[in-house]
């Protein structure tokens, strides 16, 4: 059980008047647990926490409340300097608020994040930081796990240490471009399985435009398109890496992700190149993607 | 040197910076001995940059910091740590579960033949993973083996004990699930809240027996 002196609630900073589609405290992950079933878990784009975490000056492993979409309406509690980063527009009251900049807000104001329709996943957070729980020395919220829930209307959120100061509009020139308009093909490296699936096989995966499913979450994205002929042999279940694209019986594969399993019995015909994850996990459902084989993009 | 020679495995790129080695080809004791070997190696002497090691029946996964996985697979030798192999844990079942009379009929015993049989082997944990503290056991006796229920629950309870074909497992959470549930355990498996060594009842290398209590 927990030690209440490690709760560490800080001081109540939001309340949650609508919770949006799903919103989750993340951070960079829990690495280093796989071996006993826990996933790393962690932000969907870590490029966007980077950002927030550098333009409020907290620390780059520091949590932010990450937004699916948009929907999310909070009131302020207690003043305090926030910002906001991915494809969303904030909004007190009736007043715009730039994203990717320090925002000063006074007790009573009401902000309300809107998607803005290019990107999945955008990112809130507080000078200072988020108070929260944590499980493993990480706040990334996984249900699943028994780690933790999406925020509920009404929840009251608790900042570590709102006056936290820093001048108000100063980190605007860490405005990256948003969204990104790169469709290249995602590059891509041979999974374990590459020599078992037919050089048919391997052409339909790499010739296609497939569609990100709406049966998408956390734990990964599966693509529609062309049926892609898997290995008849059977595969003992083994570890599975973070973008691993794998090809279960139905031949519609799926890009596992940060929630996903840590073991696995289908067939790996590829895996995600490192740098390519933040771009994909922010396409939208029914977006196209392609793929190339990184020692053959051009 | 070491008298005993290399572990055979195969290793493969699994990206640039992970060695996903194979050490096996069966789900057996010759796997479980090597992969005992292979996680006392790599705890002796940890290898540089080596971010995360993840076992699985026949394989384990090394996954280095980026840039950094050495550009020879890593190799192992036999030894005879499999003498000591880990515990033997005890896992206290009160063998009541809703589809006990199932597997009792598949296997065309009596209910207390099922929890004899069940309860009489040392079973094996190679590797935990589905759910956090779930442990991939071998042992489970062939008459025992029951095919998954056709409709999946919606809910299974934490701690439920069950069966699902050839192998038998706990549910340390409550989730979804198409194993027959033969009993349940009060043994807590998997602390959300707890550190890291201490987050699972049963680690990979642990071997266990499921104890029968007094049904009321």
């Amino acid at each position: 059980m927990m030690n209440f002196a490690d709760l560490n609630l800080g001081t109540a900073c939001f309340r949650v008047l609508r919770a949006g589609a799903q919103t989750t405290l993340q951070d960079l992950g829990r690495p280093g647990l796989k071996d006993v079933g826990i996933p790393v878990g962690g932000v969907m784009d870590r490029q966007a926490l980077a950002r927030l975490n550098a333009i409020l000056g907290n620390a780059p492993t520091a949590a932010a409340y990450e937004m699916l979409w948009g929907g999310l309406e909070v009131e302020c509690l207690a003043d305090c300097l926030m910002a906001y980063t991915g494809d969303v527009q904030g909004w007190i009251g009736a007043q715009a608020i730039p994203r990717d900049r320090t925002i000063a807000l006074r007790a009573g104001d009401r902000c309300r994040f809107q998607a803005q329709g290019r990107c999945l996943w955008s990112y809130l957070s507080i000078a200072g930081g988020w108070a929260s729980a944590t499980w493993f020395g990480s706040a990334s919220v996984w249900p699943l796990g028994g780690m933790g829930h999406a925020l509920c209307d009404g929840d009251v959120l608790y900042a570590q240490d709102p006056t936290s100061s820093l001048p108000p509009g100063i980190a605007a020139r860490y405005a990256a471009p948003y969204p990104t308009r790169d469709v290249s093909p995602l590059r891509v490296w041979r999974g374990p399985q590459w020599e078992l699936f037919s050089p048919a096989a391997r052409e339909v995966f790499f010739s296609s435009t497939w569609s990100i499913s709406q049966q998408s979450n956390r734990a990964g994205y599966r693509l529609s398109g062309p049926t892609i002929e898997v290995p008849t042999r059977q595969l003992i279940s083994e570890p599975i890496r973070l973008g691993s694209i794998q090809v279960p019986a139905d031949g519609q594969p799926i890009v596992l992700l940060n929630d996903g399993p840590t073991l696995g019995g289908y067939h790996k015909l590829a895996l995600l190149h490192h740098d390519e994850l933040d771009r994909f996990r922010q396409l939208l459902p029914n977006s196209s993607v392609s793929f190339c084989l990184i020692d053959e993009c051009s | 040197m070491d008298p005993y020679g290399h572990l055979p495995t195969q290793a493969q790129r699994y990206g640039p910076d992970a060695w996903l080695v194979t050490y096996a080809s069966e789900i057996d004791d010759v796997s479980f001995a090597r992969a005992a070997m292979i996680r006392q190696q790599l705890a002796n002497q940890p290898p540089a940059h080596l971010q995360e090691v993840t076992f699985a029946y026949t394989t384990v996964l090394l996954e280095y910091a980026v840039g950094k996985a050495p550009a020879q697979a890593p190799t192992f030798f036999m030894t005879d740590d499999y003498i000591a192999l880990g515990p033997i844990k005890k896992i206290a079942v009160c063998y009541d579960g809703e589809d006990l009379d199932r597997v009792a009929a598949h296997a065309k015993m009596s209910r207390s033949q099922v929890i004899e049989l069940h309860s009489s082997v040392t079973y094996c944990v190679h590797c935990l993973g589905f759910a956090p503290g779930f442990a991939y056991l071998s042992g489970l006796p062939e008459a025992l083996h029951t095919p998954r229920l056709a409709t999946p629950r919606l809910r299974i309870p934490a701690g439920s004990v069950a069966i699902g074909g050839a192998q038998t497992g706990i549910y340390p959470l409550a989730t979804s699930g198409g194993w027959n549930l033969i009993g349940r355990t009060d043994q807590v498996l998997f602390h959300p809240s707890a550190t890291k060594e201490q987050a699972t009842y049963l680690h990979p290398g642990d071997r266990l027996r499921f104890e029968p209590t007094e049904i009321v």
